[in-house]
């Protein structure tokens, strides 16, 4: 498990996110599903299903909100068993961005959301102005999981 | 806000430094009702709060003291205070270093009393 | 590589509380500096103790020096607070499959698979296992184990014992059973903690503490209340007072419920007093 991003700016404000708020995962996208930066997922195939289902509800809560007279949802909460996730926009010079959070039982969506508007505030004041560049694909997280399998059992 | 709730925070705030008080959702870190001077963060009290709460409940379970009742944190410039209202609410109070924690604990206490199922 | 090092361990330089330290010591350890790797991992987990990606590298540095036990307390911390995470599975497999336990190491790449049927590497890893108990391409006999229980912390009630350590609370009443000493890592110091039955629960407690002071400091911050000076809990049983006690140092005082709350902040001002002074003496 690990940060990576695709925006260099996005480091440090994702880092001190997931540092304060003790989020499990984290996924900073455009409205378009492509991952600018992510915490915690272990295998592409699982964040680009989180990012292209976060981006699809975003929408539906967009067109929802213009259904009933509202600009726009602030955030989004839903409240599981085991997890918590935690959905909102924000808006960057770099374009506006979503940030899906999935956290559990060792924090609570007080601490997630307390600390996501400073998220979004960094984020904001951090980002270039200017189209983001090329999203890369996420990393081979799965290939690193695996170097380090093999080595532990033929090592 | 529903009247027992609002009265209780009333009755609480009239302790001399007091900077706010509210309900907070234990398990959710959110504010339920507050009563909070021109300043004072609730999401940020609310949240931080319940964690530290907590927190401090699993080092006295740990230790076998049981269940937390109240909780005081003293700090440089002020005073957090957090009575537990089973099963899933605290009430939470912000003060200045000169408050009365003996008045505000009765007043908090009384008050987690009065919604205990 | 050695260029990577250098940027993490600048960038935890500028920030001490940043999650880079994770990054920094899995660098470290594929580098084979595992000792200074160890180092970054236990002072980070310090800061943040419920970082699962930094037990998870934490488990993977005690793999690589050779001490699985700790490895597997690592791996366990973090299923306990993410239940399913592969890597850690893994690595528990792979420390029982070190240990001849290749029941519980095929049972633990069994979740994996249950959790991802299309991890090859586990697979793999499975038909190794399987190879190693002679039973290729026979069904492992134990239904899916849950996060060992077994790999407990041997630091549990009943089993520490109380260890050797400064008599610093001496002329303290309970000064054995209800003053604990911790540094900024949350390891003892001095003192010591006893359960209901009398058994030592010190580093227990010392291992909450952590997180507790860490969140004192916090909320003192956001608050604008600034630095935190005592926390008390009042509790069924005990009044708990913690305080720090210089240089990251942390103090925990238990009272019984007979000692007024009023008392108990004095008896843990005198015993922080003590603290500090035996801390200066050792250099802290």
């Amino acid at each position: 498990m690990s940060t990576t991003v695709v925006e260099p700016w996005a480091e440090h404000p994702l880092l001190r996110y997931v540092a304060e708020s003790s989020a499990r995962l984290v996924v900073v996208m455009t409205p378009a599903g492509q991952v600018l930066a992510q915490h915690g997922f272990a295998r592409a195939v699982d964040l680009m299903a989180a990012s292209a289902l976060g981006a699809a509800i975003m929408a539906a809560a967009g067109a929802l909100a213009q259904q009933l007279g509202e600009r726009s949802f602030g955030a989004l909460f839903h409240a599981g068993e085991r997890h918590g996730i935690h959905l909102a926009s924000c808006a960057t010079p770099r374009g506006p961005l979503i940030v899906l959070t999935v956290f559990g039982k060792e924090t609570s969506i007080g601490l997630v959301g307390l600390f996501y508007d400073e998220f979004a505030a960094e984020l904001r004041r951090a980002a270039p102005a200017g189209q983001l560049r090329e999203p890369v694909l996420a990393a081979d997280f799965e290939a690193d999981l695996n170097r380090s399998l093999t080595s532990l059992f033929h090592g | 806000m529903s009247d027992e709730l609002g009265r209780a925070l009333d009755r609480i705030s009239r302790v001399r430094g007091m900077r706010g008080s509210m309900w907070v959702s234990a398990e959710d870190g959110i504010p339920v009702a507050q009563l909070l001077m021109e300043g004072v963060s609730g999401k940020a009290v609310a949240a931080l709060a319940a964690s530290l709460v907590r927190k401090i409940s699993g080092t006295a379970g740990a230790v076998g003291a049981g269940r937390v009742r109240f909780v005081q944190m003293e700090a440089a410039g002020g005073t957090l205070l957090a009575a537990l209202a089973p099963p899933d609410l605290l009430v939470v109070a912000l003060a200045d270093s000169r408050v009365n924690i003996g008045l505000a604990r009765i007043e908090m206490m009384r008050a987690a009393a009065a919604v205990a199922p | 590589m050695a260029e990577d090092i250098r940027s993490l361990t600048a960038a935890l330089a500028r920030d001490p509380s940043s999650l880079v330290y994770a990054e920094l010591a899995e660098a470290l350890r594929r580098r084979g500096q595992r000792d200074e790797a160890l180092r970054i991992a236990l002072h980070g987990l310090a800061r943040h103790p419920q970082h699962v990606h930094g037990h998870d590298v934490l488990a993977r540095i005690h793999a690589d020096l050779g001490d699985l036990d700790r490895a597997l307390l690592a791996w366990s911390k973090v299923l306990e607070l993410w239940p399913g995470h592969p890597g850690a599975l893994k690595g528990v497999a792979f420390v029982r499959f070190r240990q001849g336990d290749v029941v519980a190491a095929a049972a633990a790449l069994e979740q994996v698979l249950a959790l991802d049927p299309t991890d090859a590497a586990a697979r793999r890893a499975l038909e190794t296992v399987r190879r190693g108990a002679g039973a290729v391409g026979a069904p492992a006999a134990l239904p899916v184990a849950p996060a060992p229980a077994e790999a407990q912390p041997a630091l549990e009630a009943g089993e520490a014992g109380a260890q050797e350590r400064p008599a610093v609370f001496s002329g303290f009443d309970r000064a054995t059973a209800d003053i604990l000493l911790l540094d900024e890592r949350g390891l003892v110091l001095a003192g010591g903690l006893a359960g209901a039955d009398g058994a030592d629960v010190s580093e227990l407690a010392a291992a909450g503490l952590a997180g507790v002071s860490g969140e004192a400091k916090r909320t003192g911050e956001y608050l604008s209340l600034g630095a935190w000076r005592t926390l008390v809990a009042e509790a069924e049983t005990a009044n708990l007072v913690v305080a720090p006690a210089g240089e990251g140092a942390l103090l925990l005082v238990r009272r019984d419920r007979s000692m007024p709350v009023g008392l108990a902040l004095r008896f843990a001002e005198r015993a922080r007093g003590t603290a500090s002074a035996w801390l200066e003496g050792q250099g802290a």
